[in-house]
């Protein structure tokens, strides 16, 4: 996962503060019960995210010529690649 | 060297590409806009994944019946802006420190202080005052 721990808290609250200020979203548990089970979903959706920008930069790497990371060059192909593993999610 | 510099709409701050050698050039030369356009896109994740996250995460919520909504693409707009702002308030800190440093370029050249280290420190000092999550 490319993003800390306390970020990722910081998304849950973020969600299950935003969903409690729309008016038309019922609740069904407490507040804090929300904000655990979209933590959960956040942490499989980013793991998956994690396994995507691995198959980004395996992909540069294997590249005839060494790319370094940090580049243009390298930043454009992690991209690129990283766009197209996204869209194999249907996005 | 090749140097472009791009304006980024309503940013102050400009993108500068760099080539260092021809080839770098036709690289991105080849890729056109498509490349630029991505290049412009700072966040750690792109907008599209965000609005993925979000319905993904909404979805979730109300298969384990959790919430419920009667209005399910205007919760996941909503979601889908609440997690922009958090991630994209990295970036917006890391454009006022250009801001702050940009002020203070020749104080800097004059005292001889170095770009990354300053802007290490004056990224922790805003992320505190805006108590950030970075």
């Amino acid at each position: 996962m490319r993003i800390s721990r306390d970020k990722l808290n910081k998304l849950a609250h973020t969600v299950a503060d935003t969903l409690a200020d729309i008016d038309h979203v019922g609740f069904m548990e407490d507040r804090n019960t929300i904000r655990q089970e979209a933590r959960k979903a956040l942490e499989n959706l980013l793991m998956e995210e994690g396994r995507i920008d691995t198959a980004a930069r395996q992909k540069i790497a294997s590249q005839r010529k060494i790319i370094l990371e940090g580049s243009q060059e390298w930043e454009i192909l992690y991209r690129k690649y990283y766009n197209e593993e996204v869209r194999k999610l249907g996005i | 060297m090749e140097r472009w510099t791009l304006d980024r709409g309503s940013f102050s701050s400009r993108l500068m590409l760099c080539s260092h050698s021809s080839a770098g050039f036709a690289e991105i030369y080849t890729l056109g806009a498509d490349a630029l356009s991505l290049l412009l896109t700072p966040m750690i994740f792109s907008r599209e994944y965000i609005g993925y996250l979000a319905r993904r995460t909404v979805k979730h919520l109300i298969d384990a019946k959790m919430i419920t909504t009667s209005d399910l693409k205007g919760t996941e707009a909503r979601v889908t802006e609440g997690l922009t702002d958090e991630l994209s308030l990295e970036d917006r800190i890391n454009e006022e420190v250009r801001v702050i440093l940009d002020a203070y370029s020749e104080e800097m050249r004059k005292s001889g202080a170095q770009y990354q280290e300053m802007f290490k420190k004056v990224k922790g000092e805003l992320a505190k005052k805006y108590k950030a999550v970075l």
